[in-house]
């Protein structure tokens, strides 16, 4: 019997924080872009940028996760598949986030050509969104692992998302100055409001598996509130995600402490998606709960056999 | 022709051969079984308990997850109903086995592919039975047609009452198991 997920494991959890926070902070500075909201360009162009690599992170740690690295265009080959859908929107999402930073950076000659660049925003973002919301989906294929399911995921995550993009533009205004913008005021009020949006989903998601859902998902939740994930859900997802930066919303508006507000919620954001990752318990089969022994320990197990032999063969040889 | 596996729960008694016979078979290491047998119970109040065995082979289910997750094509449904991976095409990116709800699938981190039971298809192309079938001396496990009405599993299925492992999930397994 499954006590945590363990499948895919911090790889898969650091993609689907990266590829969201990217996606996110890119099509916060793109919207911003596209309704002329004032923004200094040493932001928007800092921040897009950040989007992109962070994402291209993503996909990078996504590479690492798969066992045969050398094979991953084939991920491409087959549109039926969720993974492949996911695949391409990163991919296209790349591509397109890359020629907008371009367009903020002096070096290229088309630099400041602001309709082509609010265009290739605005492509952006519908990618980036897509990019945010496919992994619900994805996670909700797993038919026996009823903790995740597909259409409660898909708002919370996307409110998750939403939530650490506007932390990593806050984050990104606090470092480049930009901080005193009229549009980081307003984001910061409506970081506040996803903040607390984000407390509701939650509590609401897993009060919903507590009660309806089968049994593995009432055990993902057992795991997450009192078993090997609580260190992570209460003081990473809870106190760090959310407890911490509605009480420094008390502390003022200094750049200093929209600097730190950020990272306390990007800490959570990344909390939030290791821990539901772990949380996914498959349906326990006839007997799985007399597994005593995780695979981890019948290695070290085995690794002391081998050792013990080792010992005995040396002892009989005379050495 | 849809190949389809019916287990006799009532006649294994957990000797673990149909386990060992398929990590010969296929060349397995020591530490990966596509065939276990995992022990149920014991169950009850002391002195009246009871226990059985649960093999647990590849359902190859109608509706299989793993083949409509895989994002490469490796994982393929047969025409005759099994499923197979292709290990030239796998990527070892897991998403099988995460979907897959009775966690049949194994990585070979060596190859850095996923691998399952595949039925013994060769064997059966040949006119032979499933290496575990042929090794269970109890005659616990049958293979056969499912389509064929006449078929020794189609038999057992009417006459046992035997039925899948968890048809709630909607992935309609080939492998049916008669309960004690």
């Amino acid at each position: 019997m499954e006590d945590k997920q363990a499948i895919w494991g911090r790889l898969a959890a650091g993609y689907f924080f990266c590829a969201a926070l990217g996606a996110m902070v890119f099509a916060v500075i793109a919207f911003l872009d596209i309704i002329s909201s004032p923004l200094d360009g040493k932001a928007s162009g800092t921040g897009s940028f950040l989007g992109l690599a962070v994402a291209g992170l993503g996909g990078l740690l996504l590479l690492a996760e798969l066992g045969n690295k050398k094979r991953f265009l084939l991920v491409f080959s087959r549109m039926q598949s969720i993974m492949t859908k996911g695949a391409l929107f990163l991919a296209c999402f790349i591509v397109l986030a890359a020629i907008y930073t371009s367009f903020w950076f002096d070096i290229f000659p088309w630099a400041g050509a602001n309709a082509g660049r609010r265009v290739i925003g605005f492509l952006g973002i519908i990618f980036a969104v897509a990019l945010v919301m496919y992994p619900g989906l994805e996670l909700g294929e797993a038919r026996g692992r009823s903790f995740w399911n597909g259409s409660a995921l898909v708002p919370l995550w996307l409110t998750a998302a939403l939530t650490s993009g506007l932390a990593g533009v806050i984050l990104v205004a606090a470092v480049t100055g930009a901080s005193i913008a009229p549009a980081i005021a307003l984001l910061d009020k409506i970081l506040l409001a996803l903040i607390v949006t984000k407390v509701i989903l939650i509590a609401a998601y897993i009060m919903g598996m507590r009660r309806a859902a089968p049994e593995e998902a009432r055990r993902s939740v057992a795991t997450l509130l009192s078993g090997s994930l609580k260190n992570i859900f209460w003081w990473g997802i809870v106190v760090c995600g959310h407890i911490i930066p509605c009480f420094l919303y008390f502390g003022g508006s200094g750049a200093g402490i929209l600097a730190i507000k950020s990272l306390f919620v990007l800490a959570g954001e990344a909390c939030l998606r290791a821990a539901f990752l772990q949380a996914g318990v498959r349906v326990s089969l006839p007997g799985e709960d007399n597994e005593w022994y995780q695979e981890e320990e019948i290695a070290v197990l085995a690794a002391r056999l081998e050792q013990t032999w080792q010992e005995r063969a040396a002892w009989l040889n005379g050495k | 022709m849809h190949w389809g596996m019916v287990i006799d729960l009532r006649r294994c008694v957990g000797c673990h051969a149909c386990t060992v016979a398929c990590q010969i078979e296929n060349n397995l290491p020591l530490g990966e079984t596509w065939n276990k047998v995992l022990t149920v119970g014991p169950e009850g109040d002391f002195p009246l308990l009871v226990s059985h065995f649960f093999p647990r082979p590849c359902m190859h289910c109608e509706d299989a997850p793993c083949v409509d997750g895989c994002p490469t094509g490796a994982s393929q449904k047969r025409p005759d109903g099994i499923i197979i991976v292709d290990g030239e095409r796998c990527i070892g990116c897991k998403f099988c086995m995460l979907v897959c709800p009775y966690g049949v699938r194994q990585f070979e981190a060596d190859k850095g592919i996923v691998q399952k039971c595949h039925l013994c298809y060769e064997r059966l192309e040949q006119g032979e039975m499933p290496r575990c079938v042929e090794t269970c001396q109890l005659k616990a496990r049958h293979v056969g047609d499912l389509d064929d009405p006449g078929s020794e599993v189609a038999a057992l299925l009417k006459q046992a009452n035997a039925r899948p492992l968890y048809p709630h999930l909607g992935t309609k397994p080939s492998v049916y198991y008669i309960f004690p």
